[in-house]
């Protein structure tokens, strides 16, 4: 009986125990890598730390008061929100669009799921470079086929003399030196690269949408659009709840994919967060300040993520 | 299968064991950073040190724009390289972790020693720099743009003995604008260094008082700066390299052919002699008060806290024997840093002419100021964003950076 009673309890031990030891590796990296450099960075927050064996000197709150005050600071920060909130329903939708295509009866759809996947495989630096090379103002493709075109002038030959097309001058415009062209840039840049990342989650979650839905919607007489708001979007919400908050939190701590494209210019038109929290731990050495400016970026996000899972709680089931 | 498995195993043991194996270490490491081909020339010379002494070091080079970052890294994780390039601004911003150089060498040998705060040589002088300006010949002689010319003994110019001021310059270069075959009439490096002459062109120096008050918001300052901010919103200069900080983007404009001045200093010759138009360097303008100034810097060899420090000291002193210090500077080749090295430039002789002449040209009390602004902690930032501030069609006046600029200083040395 005890015997019994004892292999119950280790029976009981295990089955209490077992699911902990399997997550013990993850937490133990978590632990190391996430938890203590998030401490470290709230504790240097508080310091006047420089890096190069500095001591870490209290200041208590003077750097979050400073920053604060740092005009620099609060444009990139600013910008930061502008981008989440431009870019962040553009990505959303694209990715949702394209998933609701790719996932139709397509003849070569593996085709297009690859065409429109390929772009998340490269590396951020990589995705910089290739539109920096096509936007650069005076060695891009974009203002080196503007030239061609312009220098070519077809509608002035006697075949194409219209005289609309013969008053327009077509050649170089301002690309990455213009702040309004690198900001949309970037924009469109973080649409090209991640959308397709974001059109897989959609698309795993639309094959999930049981057919019996769709067929009870067409015995209603429900039409294809109808289908798509009562049934389709209804369906997607924990998927269009995560893509919603991995996408904000990615626009959020943009930054290689910046560095290379405009490398934050032109005049800083193009500096985000992160980009400046780098440069002021690593180009002007106040790490302490930087940590303080991370802890700002940390809260920001937190309480967006917040707020987006609050509202989605509060519209309960569609 | 189960050849293919056990084929597998044997290949992956095999693997274990040669990443487990001792690999040759060397006896040190050397931190490098190449503008042109000087690294390749250390290469050399490292290979000829091994063979003499049996010492071998490992030189790693790293890009500029990461310099200061990694080594910083590396200092915070005890991993400093025994030897190093050095600039002013490393060797200032890292003194404490250099050892000193007091009787490694002969400093009355050298010139442009940096010292740490006990007065002691931190570094030994290889190359002097000089900021200088490069012009495509044949553009300017295409678009007939005048530019001085040395008649062996003097700088002419209109006819008479002397170089250009910054309005002739101006008036010159506005030959290029929209002319054909031309993109920019010129392109400046972004960093504010290159545009410090222009201050002491003006007649001025930067400190009132070193270390305690600055003439950086006089009338010749704000001139100096406004002079530059023209350049920008004129279009005589891309804007580019500036907008989007790319250092690199200014020496790739003036390749293109396209450009007919860059800004920048002697470290581009070498790399500009394999260009398939014809360039010089011209000696830089003046402000109206005729004065003549570059901005004097140099690259130095240092030597790192940390177990190796006398094996560093050794290749130093080794380093500065007078052979073997001009096998450097002939090798790439580079204004020496010795006093009477003799360098033969090759095909650059012309170019370095003008280089030397305008180091001749600086009163050496500029060379002190400038020497003196180099120990502000951050200070190359600091001109970085002034000079950025003022290119920016949407940023400050020249009067407002300036003023940004000497607050920056002032809050620098109040916190180090």
């Amino acid at each position: 009986m005890a015997k019994k009673e004892q292999t119950f309890k280790w029976y009981v031990l295990k089955q209490k125990l077992v699911p902990y030891l399997f997550m013990l590796p993850n937490l133990i990296i978590f632990g190391l890598f996430i938890i203590t450099p998030a401490i470290m960075g709230i504790y240097f927050s508080l310091t006047s730390f420089r890096g190069l064996g500095d001591t870490p000197t209290f200041v208590w709150f003077d750097n979050y008061r400073d920053i604060f005050t740092d005009a620099d600071f609060l444009a990139a920060m600013w910008n930061t929100v502008r981008l989440v909130a431009v870019t962040l329903p553009i990505v959303f939708y694209v990715s949702l669009g394209l998933a609701v295509i790719i996932s139709k009866e397509l003849r070569a759809r593996g085709l297009y799921r690859a065409i429109y996947y390929w772009p998340v495989m490269i590396s951020f630096i990589v995705v910089g470079l290739i539109w920096q090379w096509i936007f650069h103002d005076t060695r891009g493709y974009l203002n080196g086929l503007l030239t061609t075109i312009g220098n070519w002038r077809i509608w002035e030959t006697a075949l194409f003399e219209l005289p609309l097309l013969n008053r327009i001058d077509i050649g170089p415009v301002r690309t990455l030196r213009s702040p309004t062209f690198a900001w949309w840039g970037v924009v469109f840049l973080f649409t090209w690269s991640r959308a397709g990342y974001y059109m897989i989650m959609f698309v795993a979650a639309l094959l999930s949408i049981p057919p019996a839905l769709y067929e009870a919607g067409e015995l209603d007489g429900a039409n294809r659009w109808q289908k798509f708001i009562y049934i389709t979007y209804p369906s997607l919400k924990p998927a269009r709840l995560m893509v919603f908050i991995l996408a904000a939190m990615e626009i959020f701590k943009i930054f290689p994919h910046i560095v290379q494209f405009t490398g934050g210019g032109p005049f800083d038109a193009t500096m985000f967060q992160v980009q400046y929290i780098y440069e002021e731990a690593f180009t002007y050495r106040n790490l302490g300040s930087a940590s303080a400016m991370s802890v700002v970026m940390i809260f920001m996000v937190m309480i967006f993520t917040g707020t987006v899972l609050l509202l989605s709680r509060r519209g309960g089931e569609e | 299968m189960k050849k293919f498995l056990a084929l597998s195993l044997i290949l992956m043991l095999g693997l274990v064991i040669a990443a487990c194996g001792e690999r040759e270490q060397p006896d040190m490491q050397m931190m490098w950073f190449s503008d042109g081909i000087e690294g390749e020339v250390m290469e050399d010379m490292l290979e000829r040190y091994r063979e003499e002494t049996g010492v071998w070091i490992e030189l790693f080079e790293i890009g500029w724009d990461d310099y200061e970052t990694r080594l910083g890294t590396m200092v915070d994780g005890d991993d400093a390289p025994d030897l190093i390039r050095t600039t002013e601004g490393v060797m200032n911003n890292f003194k404490e972790h250099f050892v000193s150089l007091d009787g490694v060498y002969d400093e009355a040998g050298f010139t442009n020693i940096f010292y740490n705060d006990d007065n002691e040589p931190i570094g030994l002088p290889m190359d002097v720099t000089a900021n200088g300006l490069y012009v495509n010949l044949e553009l300017l002689d295409a678009h007939e743009v005048e530019y001085p010319v040395h008649d062996g003994e003097n700088w002419i110019f209109n006819g008479e003995e002397r170089v250009w001021t910054w309005t002739e310059f101006v008036t010159e270069m506005e030959k290029l604008v929209g002319a054909e075959g031309v993109t920019y009439p010129g392109t400046y490096d972004p960093q504010g260094h290159r545009f410090m002459p222009m201050i002491y062109q003006q007649g001025i120096k930067i400190w009132d008082e070193p270390f305690v008050s600055t003439n950086l918001t006089s009338d010749e300052a704000v001139a100096a700066l406004t002079l530059l901010q023209d350049f920008y919103h004129g279009d005589l200069v891309d804007d580019a390299p500036i907008a989007n900080w790319n250092p690199g983007g200014a020496p790739s404009n003036f390749e293109t052919g396209m450009y007919g001045f860059h800004m920048s200093g002697n470290w581009f010759a070498s790399d500009y002699a394999t260009l398939d138009f014809d360039w010089t360097v011209a000696p830089m303008p003046t402000g109206e008060t005729g004065v003549r100034a570059t901005l004097l810097g140099g690259k130095s060899m240092s030597a790192m806290q940390g177990e190796n420090v006398d094996m560093a000291l050794d290749f130093i002193t080794w380093l500065a024997e007078p052979a073997n210090h001009d096998e450097f500077n002939n090798g790439v080749p580079f204004l020496s840093g010795r006093i009477g090295a003799e360098i033969d430039f090759g095909e650059l002789e012309g170019p370095y002419q003008v280089f030397q002449d305008e180091i001749n040209a600086t009163p050496a009390e500029y060379a002190a100021d400038w020497l003196q602004m180099t120990q502000v902690v951050g200070i190359y930032p600091i001109i970085n964003d002034m000079v950025q501030d003022v290119a920016d069609p949407d940023g400050l006046t020249p009067l407002e950076a300036l003023e940004k600029a000497e607050q920056a200083i002032m809050d620098s040395l109040e916190d180090n």
